[in-house]
Formats: structure tokens, C-alpha cells, sequence
């Protein structure tokens, strides 16, 4: 029972572990995929705000880009169509310009000759305090794009091309542009509030706001620059600083009260400008993060449900393990305790077969087989040292031969069954075998040993009685284990020589054959 | 924004109430007025052409510039077309004045105005041109003679007081002792030379307080730089800088903070710069004057005057634009309100 006990214990205890393991498995798991999804869902904001800003600013910048590139062309084919009588006088030209600005739509289109004097549609006026372009070599034929500031605080582009070839009043025009005004600009481009959390503006290098309308928090007429400053850390402001000034797109992370915004800028080709996007942190972190929470919602269902799952299993399979132990112990019970009868019986029927083997079954004393059987033991004792008191007695029945031949081999059997009990009777703590038709050999040890003179002096008295009286007749020898003696068959040699001798000597004596 | 706004014009209305000429006599809310409507007059023809000429290109004329434009936008809106030239030569030359003005006078236009290089040299040509019939007017901070027969001015009619009351502004700061130099613009230029006027004029009411020097940097901010390191070199002593025009007080600005002096600057007029210098306290305060009213008023005596108006109930003889003494406290809001920016 102690051993179906812990065998139980064991199997119980296995079932245990397993699920305990397996389930702190499945809850290191669900926390690792927890924080896991929250760090994804952080990188995957990040991702998509750098996507959803990139793709705003670059759909607008190239709004820009395509504008310009639009008034430099348009610019170019006026300039193409110009004729001699636009040329002839100051309002010939201002028609000219007029016509320009109508077909395309212009707010302003200039002329400028080589004095910076700048021909408009209603007025000539000096140009070279007013615009910096004018001051700028346009000799490498490139469009010009510049920024005015004008008194009173607004800002307009001006796009400006060389011109070759054309005179007005004996002095080259060098230069004609349009002039936008930002505002109307980012009123066209939809600059300003895209919803309410996303905001576009358009600043210089200097982080000057160039459209004069609110940026996210930042008021129209701040500087970006300094107006984040407190926002970032020294080496984010640098870089902010540096990506403006030196025209390089970037992103960066606002923090101003409890708000995270995200700002993205791309420079605005040929310009100097930076198209820039404020995307209020927690908008798309927001939708993002509520997908995420409901995938996450989930997740942590399916994991609950596979922790019931496996709780379940593991009662089920504990409680299959349990049965299935019990039975297998039952039966390995009952196997064992069959096996244990036959094996018992088995040693039982041994026993009796050895008994059968080791006994001789007409005379009932030991045979020739045990006799060896023990004569391996003693041998062992000998080699071993532990035997040194031993005596072999060998004897023979005289005249067997005769009595089976004369009277019958049941006489001669009861002849046999007569010698065997006579040395059995003579050597009571001494093993007879019988070796041969009819030879004995009695072990002496112990008490026999230590009588083993009287008692052979007995038996040769009474052999030799037994003469006269055609009794039972053995011609004994006996000799004792010497150091010299390795084994018993040493031994026994000396004492089947002495049977012999004795043999001899009964013969002499006038032994008969009982009749 | 809105509360910044009326803030900075309360201030103004109060600086301009403690030492303005021009608060007695007009109401404002703010140095510079961009806010203009056009009067009620009803001009009598659709177009208009004019003739300006001002003494030098300068970013102060294209401030002016700006009122006019918005003017002849608004009369566009009224359908009225008003085509003009702007024009001034890269250094002041009352001789190239004059000759741009006789010039102008053979062309078609309605009105010739003129901001006077050299009153000396241009109200004869003036007069000579409306004896040829030119309708002429002067305007921005300048005007002919006093016996000249233009029609009519437009724009700083107080160059003496606003000359003043910048040197009163620097004697009380240095508390009336001290080394004072002057800084002129252009030599003639009538509001240069006016304001070099009221400035000696206040010096001299304090017994302490001396002018030591006087120069002219035509209009130049490298020579305004120039003599200033003079001054600066030559009057170890030097305690105030007196600058009677816009190129005046950036250039002894710069001077100034490369020597590392402390040298009290008052100056005129609304560059970018000189404002900067402002809030940063090398320029201790700045009298700006109201260049896009004046551009813009400008527009609108010129159609009258086109229209055989004369000076009376219409317009004024002089119309007077505003001149405001800022200080530090005001620049940012000044570079907010004139260049759209904040540092």
C-alpha cells in the first residue's frame, strides 16, 4: 500500500506542476503580449503619424511646388507674346500687364528694368528697398523665389524670372514676377486647421511664420522656433534649429501642457520655406490605441478562455491521470500479487523438483547431483579458508552385483535401501549420498567429525558382523581434509583408495553374498 | 491677441497724452493706422494719374508706399482707376529732384506730389511748375517753403516737436546733464534739419546738457555707423545720441554696441532693426510716424486736388499724420504689428 501511496502522491504531484507551469507560461505570455501590443501600438503611432504627416506635407508642399512652377510658366509664355506696341509706353505696358494678370489670374505681375524700377499694372514704382530679390544676381536664368515683408506685417511670395532681350524706354527689363500674398495662399491651400486636431502653417528658416494664421497653439505672428524652445529638450531644439535653417524635413514631438503633438516639416523646394504639420498627439494615438485596446480585449479573452481551457483540461486529464493511475496500480497489484503466487508456486514446484533431483528416490538418501551440488559449496569453503574440519567416508556395497543376478533386482534394491539405512542410522548428523549403483559417500562435519574414528570402527564391527550373518556388507574407507587439500575430490580420492583397501580386506575376511 | 492690441494702444494713447502735440489734435489708437477707409467724396472722374517723387529709396517710402496702394485699391473697389509713379533716386539729390519734377511736369499727370529733398532748392521748381498749371502738393515728412505755392501737404507737419520731444525723452533719461550728438539726415531735408532744430532747441533749455557735435548721414545707415564710431572715438564723454532720421539710430546702434558704450540713443522712425535694437535696450525709444496713413491720405487729397479742389472743407491745407515716441516695453508689439514678428 506504501508504495501505491507514493506512486499515487507522485502522479498527482506531476499533474500539478505541469499545470501550474503551464499556466504561469500562459500568464508571462499574456503580460509579455500586453506590454508587447502597448509597444506596438506606440511604434505603430509613430509609424503612422510619420506616414499620415509625411503624405499631408508632401501633398501640399507639391501643391506649392506645382504653383510656382504654374506662375514661372505662365510668366514665360506672357513674356513670349510680348509685343513692341506693349513696349511703346507706360500704358501700353500697363495694359499688357493688366491683360497678364486677368488671363492668369494674377494678383500682381511685374516688370523691373535695369534701375529696379518696377513697371505694375497701375503704377511705376522703385523696387530695390522693397524686394531683395532685385539685389540678388539672376544671371544663372534660375527662378527666384523670395519672401516680402511688407509694412504692417504682412508677407507675400515673390516668383521671379530673368528676362533677356527686352527693352523699355532704352532700358533693359532684367526681371518680371508675381507677387502672392501668403494669406491668400494658405486660404487657397487650405492652410490653417485641417480638423480639429491636424494644423498646416509655412515657415521661414528663421522659424518666421509666413501665412499669418494660428499654428495648433502657437499664435500666428510667433516664432516656431522660439515658441518651442520650452517644448523640447536642448539637443531636439538644436535639431529643430538646424533642419530649419538648413532645409531638412524632420519630426519631432511637442510637449506643452498635458498635450503631445507631433510635428512634421518638409522643406518647400527653391524656397527656403518649411510646409510644416501639427497633428494633436492623441489623435491618431487615439484611434490607434482603441483598435489596439479592442484587439487587445480580445486577446486577453482568448487568453482567459485558454486558461479556463487548460484548467479544465488539466482537472480532466488529472482526474483521467488519477483513474488511469489507480487502475494501472490495481492492475499492476494484481499482476504482481499473481505473479508473486507464481512465483511462489514456482519456487514451491522448484523445491519439490530439486527435492526430486538432489534426493535418490529408491534408497531416500541424497544423490550423486546434491552430492555435488555440496561438494561446489565445501570446495568454496576451502578456497575460502573457512573450512578445515571435514572427513569423506566412501562406501561400497559388496555383492550387489551377485544378489541382482541370483535372487533379483528387488532383493538387490532392498540391499541397496538396507546399506543406506545402515550408514544413515551409524552417521545421524552426516548427509549419505548415493554416487553410484552401489556407492555412498557420507560427509562428516561437526559432531560426526569429531566421532568419525568410533564411529567408522562401528561400522567396520559391524559389517564384518554381518558377514557370517550375510547382513549388509560396506567396505568403508574415510580420510580427512589436510591443508594440502583444495578440494574435496582430494579427499575423496584418499577415501575411495582406503574403500579398496578395506574392500579387499572384507573379501579376505570371507564376505558373502547374501542368498 | 485682441487684448495685446488694445493694451499696446492704451499705452500709446498715455505716452502720446505725456509728451504727444499730435494727441491734442487727432485721435488714434495706434502708431500706425492700417485700418483706412476712404472718405465720403465722390471723385468726379474714373481715372487718375499721378507723379510722385521722394528724396531717396528707402524702406520709410515704401511704408508710405503701402497707403498708397491701399487707397488706389479702395477707389478700384469704387471703380475709380488711379495709376501713378513712385519714384525717388538711390541718393538724395535735390538737384536730381528737380529735374525729375520738370520732367513730370511734361507728362499727363493730374497731380505731381513731391516729400521735398531741399526746400530750398525744390519750392522754386514747385512754383515754377504750378505757374505751368501742374496741380502740385507735397507730402510725406517733408514740405516746400512756407511761402511756396503748392496746394497742398500731406504728413509730418511737426518735425520741430518731434525733434523735441525726443530730446526731451533723452535729457530726462540722462537727468539733464550730459554730451549730446546729432545725427541729420539729409542736408536740406526739411524734417531732418527741423528735427536737428527742436533738438538743439531742447538742449539748450538745460544748462547742464551741451550738443558737442553734429553730422549728416544722407540717409545712409553705414555712414550713420561711421560717424557715430566718430563720435564715439572723439567724446570719450559722450552720453546721448540724438538721430533725426530712420537710417540715424541703426547705424549709431550698431556703433554703439560694438564699442560696448553706454551712450542713451533716441531716434526716428520704424526699422526693422532700430526696433530690435529697441527691445534689446541699445535704443532707448524711437518716434514712429504713421507712414501708411500718410501714403494713404496722400491718395486721397491728390483726387481732390485732381479734381480742381482746393485746401477748406475737403482737406486741409497741411494734414497732419501722427508721430508716437515708443519705448522698450512697446518694440515687441511694434514688430509684431509692422513685420508680423515675435522673437
Amino acid at each position: 500500500m506504501g508504495w501505491y501511496s507514493d506512486m499515487k502522491r507522485s502522479i498527482q504531484l506531476t499533474a500539478v506542476i505541469g499545470a501550474v507551469i503551464i499556466s504561469i507560461l500562459v500568464t508571462v505570455m499574456s503580460m509579455r503580449m500586453i506590454r508587447g501590443a502597448a509597444s506596438s501600438t506606440d511604434k505603430a503611432v509613430a509609424k503612422v503619424s510619420e506616414f499620415y504627416l509625411k503624405e499631408l506635407a508632401d501633398r501640399r508642399t507639391q501643391v506649392i511646388a506645382s504653383l510656382i512652377d504654374s506662375k514661372t510658366d505662365q510668366m514665360q509664355r506672357a513674356m513670349q507674346v510680348i509685343s513692341k506696341q506693349d513696349l511703346e509706353s507706360v500704358d501700353s505696358l500697363r495694359a499688357f500687364i493688366g491683360r497678364t494678370e486677368l488671363l492668369y489670374e494674377l494678383d500682381l505681375f511685374a516688370l523691373v528694368d535695369q534701375d529696379d524700377i518696377v513697371y505694375s499694372r497701375y503704377s511705376t514704382y522703385m523696387g530695390g528697398s522693397r524686394y531683395d530679390f532685385l539685389a540678388d544676381d539672376m544671371a544663372d536664368n534660375r527662378t527666384a523665389i523670395s519672401t516680402v515683408y511688407l509694412y504692417g506685417g504682412s508677407k507675400h511670395i515673390c516668383i521671379a524670372i530673368p528676362l533677356s532681350g527686352i527693352s523699355f524706354q532704352g532700358k533693359k527689363l532684367q526681371v518680371c514676377f508675381v507677387e502672392i500674398d501668403f494669406k491668400k495662399l494658405a486660404d487657397d491651400l487650405a492652410f490653417g486647421v485641417e480638423n480639429a486636431e491636424t494644423w498646416f502653417g509655412l515657415y521661414q528658416g528663421n522659424g518666421e511664420n509666413l501665412i499669418s494664421m494660428d499654428f495648433g497653439p502657437f499664435d500666428a505672428d510667433q516664432n516656431l522656433l522660439t515658441a518651442t524652445k520650452d517644448m523640447l529638450s536642448e539637443d531636439e531644439w538644436n535639431a529643430l534649429n538646424d533642419h530649419f535653417q538648413n532645409g531638412i524635413q524632420g519630426e519631432t514631438v511637442l510637449g506643452h501642457q498635458s498635450a503631445r503633438d507631433t510635428l512634421y516639416y518638409v522643406p518647400v523646394r527653391d524656397t527656403g520655406w518649411m510646409m510644416t504639420v501639427l497633428i494633436s498627439g492623441n489623435l491618431i494615438q487615439d484611434q490607434i490605441r482603441g483598435i489596439s485596446d479592442e484587439l487587445l480585449r480580445q486577446s486577453t479573452q482568448y487568453f482567459v478562455l485558454i486558461g479556463l481551457a487548460l484548467v479544465v483540461y488539466f482537472l480532466l486529464l488529472f482526474l483521467e491521470l488519477h483513474r488511469q493511475s489507480s487502475r494501472l496500480l490495481m492492475q499492476e497489484k494484481k499482476t504482481s500479487r499473481e505473479y508473486s503466487e507464481r512465483a511462489l508456486k514456482s519456487e514451491s514446484e522448484l523445491g519439490r523438483y530439486k527435492g526430486i533431483a538432489y534426493k535418490d528416490p529408491l534408497t531416500g538418501v541424497q544423490s550423486k547431483h546434491a552430492y555435488m551440488e555440496k561438494a561446489k559449496i565445501l570446495d568454496q569453503a576451502i578456497a575460502d579458508g573457512d573450512l578445515s574440519a571435514l572427513a569423506i567416508l566412501v562406501g561400497d556395497l559388496n555383492g550387489l552385483k551377485h544378489i541382482n543376478d541370483t535372487i533379483g533386482h528387488a532383493a538387490g534394491d532392498q540391499y541397496l535401501k538396507d546399506g543406506a539405512m545402515m550408514l544413515c542410522r551409524l552417521f545421524q548428523h552426516s548427509p549419505v549420498y548415493r554416487t553410484g549403483g552401489d556407492e555412498f559417500i557420507v560427509i562428516l562435519q561437526n559432531a560426526d567429525y569429531e566421532n568419525r574414528f568410533p564411529l567408522l570402527e562401528q561400522l567396520n564391527q559391524m559389517v564384518e558382523e554381518n558377514i557370517s550373518t550375510e547382513g549388509v556388507v560396506i567396505s568403508a574407507g574415510m580420510a580427512e581434509l589436510t591443508p594440502e587439500d583444495d578440494y574435496v575430490e582430494d579427499v575423496f580420492k584418499r577415501a575411495d583408495h582406503l574403500m579398496y583397501v578395506r574392500k579387499q580386506q572384507l573379501k579376505e575376511m570371507g564376505a558373502r553374498m547374501r542368498t | 491677441m485682441k487684448v495685446k492690441a488694445i493694451f499696446l494702444a492704451l499705452l500709446l494713447c498715455v505716452s502720446h497724452c505725456m509728451y504727444g502735440y499730435a494727441a491734442e489734435e487727432t485721435e488714434h489708437d495706434s502708431a500706425v493706422h492700417f485700418e483706412r477707409e476712404l472718405d465720403s467724396y465722390k471723385p468726379l472722374k474714373n481715372h487718375y494719374n499721378f507723379y510722385f517723387t521722394y528724396k531717396i529709396v528707402h524702406p520709410w517710402w515704401d511704408a508710405v508706399a503701402l497707403g498708397i496702394e491701399e487707397a488706389q485699391r479702395q477707389f478700384l473697389e469704387h471703380g475709380v482707376i488711379i495709376t501713378y509713379e513712385y519714384m525717388a533716386p538711390p541718393k538724395t539729390s535735390a538737384i536730381d529732384q528737380a529735374e525729375r519734377l520738370r520732367k513730370a511736369a511734361e507728362g499727363a499727370y493730374d497731380v505731381i506730389g513731391v516729400d521735398v529733398a531741399d526746400e530750398a532748392v525744390i519750392s522754386p521748381v514747385l512754383d515754377e511748375l504750378m505757374e505751368k498749371g501742374n496741380k502740385v502738393m507735397t507730402f510725406s515728412s517733408s514740405d516746400a517753403a512756407s511761402d511756396c505755392k503748392r496746394i497742398a501737404y500731406v504728413g509730418n507737419t511737426h518735425n520741430v516737436e518731434d525733434g523735441a520731444q525726443l530730446t526731451e525723452a533723452l535729457c530726462r533719461k540722462l537727468n539733464y546733464k550730459g554730451n549730446v550728438a546729432i545725427l541729420v539726415g539729409a542736408e536740406g531735408a526739411p524734417c531732418h534739419e527741423e528735427r536737428a532744430q527742436g533738438a538743439r532747441k531742447t538742449i539748450g533749455k538745460y544748462s547742464d546738457m551741451k550738443v558737442v557735435d553734429v553730422a549728416y548721414d544722407q540717409d545712409s545707415i553705414e555712414n550713420a555707423y561711421e560717424l557715430t564710431k566718430e563720435f564715439l572715438a572723439r567724446y570719450k564723454d559722450l552720453d546721448g545720441i540724438v538721430c533725426c532720421n530712420m537710417s540715424n539710430p541703426v547705424g549709431a546702434a550698431r556703433a554703439v554696441k560694438e564699442a560696448g558704450r553706454d551712450v542713451v540713443i533716441v531716434g526716428m522712425d520704424h526699422d526693422r532693426e532700430a526696433l530690435e535694437d529697441l527691445r534689446d535696450g541699445i535704443i532707448y525709444c524711437l518716434g514712429v510716424q504713421d507712414c501708411f496713413s500718410i501714403g494713404f491720405d496722400t491718395i486721397q487729397v491728390a483726387v481732390k486736388i485732381a479734381d480742381g479742389q482746393l485746401p477748406g472743407e475737403l482737406f486741409p491745407e497741411k494734414t497732419q499724420e501722427e508721430t508716437t515716441l515708443i519705448y522698450q516695453e512697446d518694440a515687441e508689439d511694434m514688430l509684431r504689428i509692422l513685420y508680423g514678428v515675435v522673437q
